[in-house]
């Protein structure tokens, strides 16, 4: 593997992670906010 | 990695909203401008500190009504962050561990809303089943398909029919084929039904929502719990004595 291919694998599972984390936010938004 | 992308947006965009996924969520707002006058937000601070958002309907110069449960705990309840209530009546049969009963309470402010008209109090005539309501509130919103994920504070609005009347209660089911498919959500407390038609009188205060089929989410096929104000309209009128 070269630096260029180890830099985009770096870089899609990073992306992969921060879209995980916007979801995983996302669901928890309801918890968070105290409504009635 | 472009296309993994594309799809995750899409499939995000499509969780925005509590409301008929086949209607602009924008046409929900839209269409609440002409209830914001009355539908207000309030901010409620708890005996334990902590703040609650619902919402409330603005009845009179001085009263707005919201649900039982929205303030008997308060500490202190400010509509619109700026009029606070100097007294908070909640109706003396309110039970917090009876679903929706009697679940209505009136807020007195002290400097007037000064609004020149106010949504007349329904008589038992109005929203009978079958009947289409409009439905209001600034609680969580969401796609009848997924259910409530998202919040931003503002005011939505959207119909519903009524199914039938049980134990002071107006029961709709989320769902329907009504124009604005709506139904309430964590937040939407306290919001108003109005009755369809040119005047639009105040004929529900939301409450609840339920189902036998696990978590609630205000999803399709949910029911929802409006507090009849028909049958509370002596005591409204002894609280706000007149």
């Amino acid at each position: 593997m070269n630096l260029d291919a180890a830099l985009h694998t770096w870089a899609n599972a990073a992306t992969v992670l921060v879209i995980a984390g916007a979801i995983v936010y996302a669901s928890l938004i309801p918890y968070m906010t105290r409504d009635k | 990695m472009k296309t993994f992308i594309a799809f995750v947006g899409l499939s995000t965009a499509a969780l925005a909203g509590t409301t008929d996924e086949r209607i602009p969520d924008s046409a929900y707002v839209e269409y609440a401008a002409s209830f914001a006058p009355y539908a207000r937000r309030i901010a409620v601070t708890g005996t334990d500190g902590r703040v609650a958002y619902a919402t409330a309907t603005v009845i009179d110069d001085h009263w707005a009504i919201t649900a039982g449960h929205v303030v008997h705990d308060a500490d202190c309840a400010v509509i619109d962050k700026k009029h606070e209530a100097v007294e908070i009546v909640v109706h003396p049969d309110f039970d917090s561990g009876k679903l929706g009963w009697n679940d209505i309470a009136l807020l007195r402010v002290a400097e007037p809303f000064g609004l020149a008209y106010y949504p007349p109090l329904a008589t038992e005539q109005d929203a009978a089943p079958g009947d289409t309501v409009t439905l209001a509130g600034y609680g969580l919103h969401g796609r009848l398909g997924t259910g409530y994920t998202d919040s931003d504070g503002r005011l939505r609005a959207g119909t519903n029919v009524v199914e039938r009347h049980e134990r002071g209660i107006i029961v709709c089911t989320a769902g329907g084929s009504s124009p604005l498919e709506f139904c309430i959500s964590p937040g939407d407390s306290g919001g108003p039904m109005f009755s369809a038609g040119r005047e639009g009188r105040l004929v529900g205060i939301a409450s609840f929502t339920m189902n036998d089929k696990g978590p609630l989410r205000s999803k399709r096929g949910e029911e929802m719990g409006h507090t009849r104000v028909s049958l509370f309209r002596e005591w409204i009128r002894k609280v706000m004595g007149k």
